[in-house]
């Protein structure tokens, strides 16, 4: 027999609470908690020997400020996702147009766009490294004809950047084809009949119709393709350690570096929490300012 | 005439761009001697496979791959289901709080609770267990997968759920018998979500991963680490081949596309 105060609605709302709390629970212990203690661990100095941490709030985020590293790392992070993020969402959205036409080997096309998502990055860096390999690799080999000499691109602090950020375009643009893919199918076949109709050109139908339609789309893809651009770091734990000269260290890895080979990991929480800060920030403009603008159907 | 071609050649250009890099890899994997400006390797060998076989434990590394992917999907979708379900179709308060808290994760880079991670895991004695490392890659599997169940179960017709009640269902049948059918699509799909985020997973496992878990992602780390190439070669063939597989099955069963697009507000 049920209690009568937990008759009718407290009862549902008890019991959808209960079926949520194993996964809250679960994601609390691993990740929120984690991530506090990061936190609190960044108000603290290191132990040393004969000085025991303490209590102060803004010593590692001083010293942060005068780590030229950081700096350079913040602005490797910003070029990363300067380039990232407009060249994967154009190659995803060329890619979605391309096979969702009427045209032959349309479904292998599809497969052979989809697959970098599927490997594993760690796949994805060790195939790179035969195409960047000096002298032997693919790029210097199509270069050479034109005259180019052997270049070291993942070596020379001038390409090493270039040549990550290609490695990731080439894995994610096929992921964020699936949402433009999706997008573009999902579109009413009348509009296209109109256009013709109205002797619209294919250009104008692309950018008066079906543009527009696919802003919350875009709106989506864009804050997947910014988180991105800040944790897509495999490719340069495997092919460049950050160098050369922290050429292609950017913020999380950065972190990584600090945290796991250098093991401060209170000044590691320190830039964790400028990460977190920065995603944060970047996540309140994208809802608050950009979302406002996006029409919904 | 003219800009079909060069569609044409875009697309080819597009396609060469994806798949070159692939070819690439499987050739150095099967190739000897592939040296200096020739095109192709001077002969064929399955040598580097054998190699790899016998340096790396291949025959281990996979099996620990499936089993801890196995376990991971397992575990992501226990706790997934009743979440997402809640989250779809009861009133619960702060529901929006709830979705948000439960998706944020996803957000966060795993480097920021990697540290966390492992020192729970060794405090428990989980580093270097099956059952560690797949619990490691529910924390990357369970908001995505719990994102795609929502899509799901809001999308289910209420009315068929009341039929379901009215002809004398009760809640388990009700479960087995109209639910879980809507359902299936999204359920799969969650899946292979879940288990090809810990196939994929590098970053996490290399902190919690042991002598007896070396995961595939893990061993070509290992391997380029070692400077066996054509090692790494033969072992990035042999996590391709899964991948394409488990990409046909999505693309035959859920057509991810349509699956997805119901979650592009999410």
């Amino acid at each position: 027999m049920t209690p009568a105060w937990l008759a009718g609605e407290r009862r549902e709302a008890l019991q959808g609470w209960l079926l949520v709390l194993p996964a809250l629970l679960f994601l609390t212990a691993f990740t929120y908690w984690p991530t506090l203690e990061t936190a609190w661990a960044s108000l603290h100095t290191a132990a040393v020997p004969g000085h025991p941490s303490r209590f102060a709030p803004l010593f590692e985020f001083k010293s942060l400020a005068r780590d030229p590293v950081f700096w350079q790392v913040l602005r490797n992070n910003f070029y990363y996702a300067l380039a990232l993020i407009p060249a994967t969402m154009a190659l995803a959205l060329a890619m979605a147009l391309a096979v969702n036409g009427r045209i032959p080997g349309r479904a292998v096309l599809r497969l052979a766009y989809f697959t970098p998502t599927v490997l594993p990055m760690i796949a994805v860096a060790n195939i790179w490294l035969f195409f960047f390999t000096p002298g032997y690799g693919l790029v210097d080999k199509l270069l050479a004809p034109f005259g180019f000499g052997s270049w070291n691109w993942l070596g020379e602090s001038s390409t090493a950047l270039f040549a990550v950020i290609v490695i990731a375009v080439w894995k994610q643009a096929g992921f964020y084809m699936i949402f433009y893919l999706a997008a573009l199918q999902s579109l009413p076949v009348e509009l296209a009949e109109a256009a013709e109709l109205e002797g619209s050109s294919r250009v104008n139908y692309l950018r008066r119709v079906v543009w527009p339609l696919l802003m919350p789309t875009t709106l989506f893809v864009f804050v997947n393709a910014v988180i991105d651009a800040f944790r897509l770091v495999d490719q340069i734990v495997v092919l460049t350690h950050g160098g050369p000269d922290n050429a292609t260290a950017i913020l999380l890895y950065y972190v990584y570096q600090v945290g796991f080979q250098y093991f401060d990991a209170h000044y590691a929480s320190a830039l964790t929490m400028v990460l977190l800060a920065l995603l944060g920030l970047l996540a309140w403009f994208q809802f608050a300012v950009l979302g406002r603008r996006v029409h919904y159907r | 005439m003219m800009r079909r071609i060069l569609l044409a050649g875009l697309l080819v250009l597009f396609g060469l761009f994806i798949v070159l890099p692939l070819a690439m890899v499987a050739i150095e994997g099967l190739g000897n001697r592939w040296f200096g400006s020739a095109l192709l390797p001077a002969s064929w060998t399955l040598r580097w496979f054998r190699y790899a076989a016998e340096t790396a434990n291949l025959e281990a590394v996979l099996l620990n791959t499936a089993y801890i992917a196995l376990l991971a999907t397992f575990f992501t979708l226990v706790v997934a289901l009743p979440a997402a379900w809640a989250l779809a179709r009861r009133h619960v308060a702060f529901k929006a709080g709830l979705v948000a808290l439960v998706l944020l994760p996803r957000m966060i880079p795993e480097i920021t609770f990697a540290l966390g991670v492992a020192r729970i895991f060794y405090n428990f004695d989980l580093t270097n267990t099956y059952a560690g490392i797949a619990l490691a890659h529910v924390i990357l599997a369970a908001p995505f997968a719990v994102l795609v169940l929502i899509a799901t179960f809001e999308g289910m017709d209420q009315r068929l759920l009341e039929a379901g009640r009215v002809c004398g269902c009760g809640p388990l049948a009700l479960a087995r018998r109209v639910i879980l059918p809507l359902a299936m699509p999204g359920i799969i799909a969650a899946a292979l979500f879940s288990f090809l985020a810990s196939y994929n997973d590098f970053v996490l496992t290399l902190l919690v991963y042991g002598p007896d878990t070396v995961t595939l992602p893990v061993q070509t780390y290992l391997s380029i680490g070692n400077g066996y190439m054509s090692v790494a070669g033969a072992i990035s063939v042999i996590l391709l081949a899964p991948s394409l597989l488990f990409l046909l099955l999505l693309l035959r069963m859920v057509r991810p596309e349509a699956l997805l697009g119901g979650m592009k507000g999410a």
